[in-house]
């Protein structure tokens, strides 16, 4: 049943974390400075993730290969465009004004955005600095990486759980559920606001 | 004073009774009167009404001319009637049913000749509308009657017309009226003909002691022809039973005055653009009265305005095929302001703001009169909530900054034309075409030589020999360029004027201004995205140059990629701020006809096709001949993260440099507006007090889907009322060229709000 969904070799599914020699590099992002991120691309002008007026940044890279990913593009970190840091933060600041002015902010997705967990804690850092709102959109199975000092500038997570159910959540994904539920528990007795996708 | 100083009673009598008293009624001051009548109306759009039997029957009557006039084009024309107030015979729709009257001439749709403009205008465009010329008419304007058209070329250098004909100087007005005159037509409303040619006298004499210098004499003779306009103004209101030598007396003859103004206007001149100004809250005083007199209802009230809004949309100019290249779909841009905020902070929104708008459903969407919402963060929120709600059934409103506008002309301004603002009845523009910067910069690359022809079209000088373009070098070139351009150009517009004053001079719009007036003479540039671009991929891309066997630069190769305008990107977005400065200052430098001041507008209307149709590849990578973005639009598809990125590169543009407008015309699919209407109208109007609180200038919305329009394109009879936001106006969509739906369908659509 397993294998059935995985696909024939070649496919796009084939590409699943721990399963193809092709899958992407997982290491390296790990650590709590970085001074530049790959990122897939970003677009202004959402009002559905989050409060108000949304700049929405896709950052390059994800664990997870889920059978209906509409941005299967994101899956690979160094298929994203190499960014400065501090470039970033710049260009953040071009939308700043224009942003507070429409009670939104900043939402970070992808990919995933804990794979690349120092450029986002920066990101959302200066944000905060910025006076905006800040969003975190993510699948939690990562939500280790994510202290609380990381936690602390992110006013919204989105998560999303894809489904309650081991089984499913494996096949559909290609990884394991119980991560998520913990990363959900964390922020359930937490301060932060969470929006839950099933 | 003396003679024109009645007092209240004898001046205004029965006509303004109930009125609060003040400066109006000594001296010639519409703003005065405004301020100190007029109701602000900080609800919501319930009260509106429908069509009235009456309008319903005049519309019904006026649609089968509309049906022709789509497959036929120009249905009518009297050939051999030069136009002027008095030229042609009254004209009615449906006599009994219209409650405002008055056409253009003796009947609808019948479209009228102005030959002092220019005789060969107007034999070209009877021949492209298939009609003969009048063999009377062309000897007179031939052999006895010089036209604006012969004193212009009588005054234009070899190097004017070769810039003319090269395209990077184009739509200069020496060939059609240049029109954005707005003539104050309230005044014949409020105080009617006879107040008026009293103050003219009364200007007129003060002249008397002046020494005769050339000033003096050409005022004495304008104050002349505008006494003169005002008689005959006088009667035509006569034939049409209308005694406008008095104030009107109600709601209905107001409308009726004012239009009997615009009316006269629009008989004496075929400008390019004939705004109407600012008239609905005006009017909205007399139906207030009205009211409560008990005298009118509020159907009523709507008729009055429905009625005078389809009079506006029969409003008919011939134009020739050139003109209609640049000017697409028979606009005339009568423009009307709603809203705006007086200098005290009061709205000036008042319940026929709404009812001018709501002629948009009551009659459906059209292009015409050129509706423009003057937009400031602190009017009513339930009248921005309309205004979008319309925006998105009609796509028929413009927008424009009043926040940033009122600091620099008050709180009784119109718009002429799209986005050029000035106090009514105390400024005027000389109006001029715009400079393609775009061949410019080509013009700096090739030592001043054509890149289409191989034409040695400005002053020769070094070309750029390198293969690789350094922006150090072609910055210095270009503004090198850019001093010859501004210089020709100045000296072009300042003929054309000259010109246009003498020989086709619009006594009867200037006679509704003060003597003593502020000119401003309005440049234009075209294709400022394209050069932002351009110079932003030489100086972060590496762009190598392909030239021919004359060596001229003809296609460019990038290698690299580059910040791109409309991405709120401050890295080309300076660059293009730095133009618009930059070349301001240059025009700046030259002296003008009559002192103006000098202005200038980032605006195409739809000639954008045109300039990039006679452009040669750019360093940007646009293809020869691909149109350029309209007005001071990013360029199509370049404007990749949304339309909050874009929106913030436009307000980057500095007003200060550009005060005769920065147009920009922004298409949203209508997705969300579809999915939650309400949330999506509460987005918008964020997203506008956003816009423009960072400083935007126009916001011209258009929220229709590619789906739609390529649909129009291929069955444009199931769409005779689809109307799009250009560059500034309005058109029906099924009446642009082929080439103008092709280039709006390519222009970026943003997901939605």
């Amino acid at each position: 049943m397993l294998e059935d969904s995985m696909g024939e070799v070649g496919s796009r599914y084939d590409l699943r974390a721990g399963r193809s020699p092709d899958a992407p590099e997982t290491e390296g992002y790990e650590g709590a400075e970085a001074t530049y991120g790959w990122v897939h691309s970003y677009e202004t002008g959402s009002t559905v993730d989050g409060p108000g007026v949304r700049l929405m940044l896709f950052m390059s890279g994800c664990f997870l290969r889920c059978q209906y990913c509409h941005n299967p593009d994101t899956w690979n970190i160094k298929d994203g465009t190499r960014i400065d840091l501090a470039h970033a933060i710049r260009r953040l600041g071009d939308f700043a004004p224009a942003l507070r002015a429409m009670g939104g902010g900043l939402t970070i997705s992808g990919g995933e955005p804990l794979v690349q967990i120092g450029f986002t804690r920066a990101l959302f850092a200066a944000a905060k600095e910025m006076g905006l709102h800040t969003a975190l959109d993510t699948s939690g199975f990562l939500g280790h990486r994510a202290d609380d000092g990381y936690l602390r500038n992110v006013d919204l997570v989105l998560l999303d759980i894809k489904s309650g159910d081991p089984d499913t959540y494996r096949r559909v994904t290609g990884a394991e559920l119980k991560p998520t539920l913990r990363f959900a528990e964390r922020l359930g007795s937490g301060p932060i606001d969470m929006s839950v996708a099933i | 004073m003396e003679g024109v100083n009645l007092t209240p009673a004898a001046a205004g009598g029965r006509c303004w009774r109930g009125f609060e008293p003040g400066r109006w009624q000594q001296a010639i001051d519409l703003r005065d009167f405004i301020l100190r009548n007029v109701t602000s109306y900080a609800g919501d759009e319930a009260f509106l009404a429908g069509p009235s039997a009456c309008t319903q029957a005049v519309w019904a009557k006026l649609q089968p001319y509309f049906q022709e006039e789509q497959s036929k084009g120009v249905l009518d024309v009297d050939a051999a009637t030069p136009s002027s107030i008095l030229a042609h015979a009254p004209g009615w729709i449906d006599r009994d049913n219209e409650v405002i009257v008055g056409l253009q001439t003796d009947k609808p749709f019948r479209r009228a000749i102005f030959p002092a403009g220019g005789l060969r205008m107007v034999e070209s465009g009877l021949k492209a509308a298939g009609f003969d010329a009048d063999p009377v008419v062309h000897q007179a304007f031939s052999l006895y009657r010089k036209t604006h058209n012969d004193g212009v070329f009588d005054a234009y250098t070899p190097e004017i017309l070769r810039c003319r004909k090269s395209g990077i100087i184009t739509g200069l007005p020496d060939a059609y009226g240049r029109g954005r005159i707005i003539g104050d037509y309230r005044r014949v409303a409020l105080y009617g003909t006879d107040r008026l040619l009293a103050a003219k006298r009364e200007e007129r004499a003060q002249l008397d002691d002046m020494w005769p210098s050339e000033e003096v004499i050409r005022s004495r003779e304008e104050l002349a022809e505008q006494m003169r306009a005002l008689a005959d103004l006088a009667e035509m209101g006569r034939r049409y039973d209308c005694d406008i030598s008095r104030p009107a007396e109600t709601a209905r003859e107001a409308v009726q005055w004012t239009y009997l103004g615009y009316l006269g206007a629009i008989k004496e001149a075929n400008g390019a653009a004939m705004s109407i100004g600012r008239i609905s809250s005006f009017l909205d005083i007399y139906i207030e009265r009205d009211f409560h007199e008990g005298t009118l209802d509020e159907a009523g009230a709507q008729e009055l305005i429905d009625q005078l809004v389809q009079k506006l949309r029969i409003v008919r100019f011939l134009r020739t095929p050139d003109y209609d290249s640049l000017f697409s779909g028979d606009p005339y841009w009568a423009t009307e302001c709603v809203g705006g905020m007086d200098l005290d902070g009061r709205p000036l929104v008042t319940r026929t703001s709404y009812r001018m708008l709501h002629t948009l459903t009551n009659l459906g969407a059209a292009p015409e009169p050129n509706m423009t919402v003057l937009w400031s963060k602190n009017l009513p929120e339930a009248f921005k909530r309309y205004c979008i709600r319309m925006s998105f059934e009609t796509s028929s409103i413009q927008y424009e900054n009043d926040d940033l506008m009122r600091p620099y002309w008050g709180d009784d301004y119109g718009i002429a034309c799209c986005v050029s603002a000035m106090r009514l009845g105390k400024q005027m523009q000389f109006f001029g075409a715009r400079a393609n910067l775009a061949k410019a910069l080509l013009y700096a690359i090739n030592g001043g030589r054509d890149e289409v022809s191989g034409e040695q079209i400005a002053p020769a000088t070094a070309p750029v020999t390198a293969d690789v373009l350094d922006y150090d070098d072609v910055v210095a070139k270009f503004d090198a360029t850019m001093d010859w351009l501004a210089r020709t150009y100045v000296h072009a517009m300042d003929c054309i004027h000259y010109m246009h004053d003498k020989y086709f001079y619009e006594r009867l719009e200037m006679a509704l201004h003060d003597r003593d007036i502020l000119r401003t003479m309005a440049f234009g540039i075209a294709g400022l995205s394209v050069v932002a671009d351009s110079l932003s991929a030489i100086k972060h891309a590496k762009v190598h140059v392909i030239r021919d066997g004359t060596g001229l630069a003809v296609d460019y190769r990038i290698e690299g990629d580059f910040p791109k305008f409309g991405n709120a990107d401050s890295r080309v977005d300076d660059i293009a701020a730095d133009i618009v400065s930059r070349y301001m200052q240059k025009i700046r430098k030259h002296p003008t006809y009559r002192g103006a001041v000098h202005t200038q507008s980032v605006l195409t209307i739809t000639s954008n096709v045109v300039y990039g149709k006679a452009t040669g590849n750019t360093p940007d990578g646009r293809r020869k001949g691909e149109p350029f973005a309209p007005g001071a639009n990013p360029m199509h598809g370049r404007d990749s993260h949304g339309w909050l990125a874009s929106c913030i590169s436009l307000a980057r543009l500095p007003y200060a440099d550009a005060q005769d407008g920065i147009s920009y015309t922004v298409s949203v699919a209508p997705g969300m507006a579809r999915r939650d209407a309400e949330a999506a109208v509460g987005n918008a109007v964020k997203a506008f007090d956003m816009y423009f609180g960072q400083g935007g200038f126009h916001m011209n919305l258009n929220v229709l889907s590619r789906e739609t329009l390529e649909d129009a394109m291929e069955h444009p009879e199931k769409y005779p009322q689809l109307t799009i936001r250009v560059s500034g106006y309005a058109v029906n969509f099924v009446r642009l060229t082929r080439e103008q739906q092709l280039d709006v369908i390519r222009r970026t659509f943003h997901a939605s709000y």
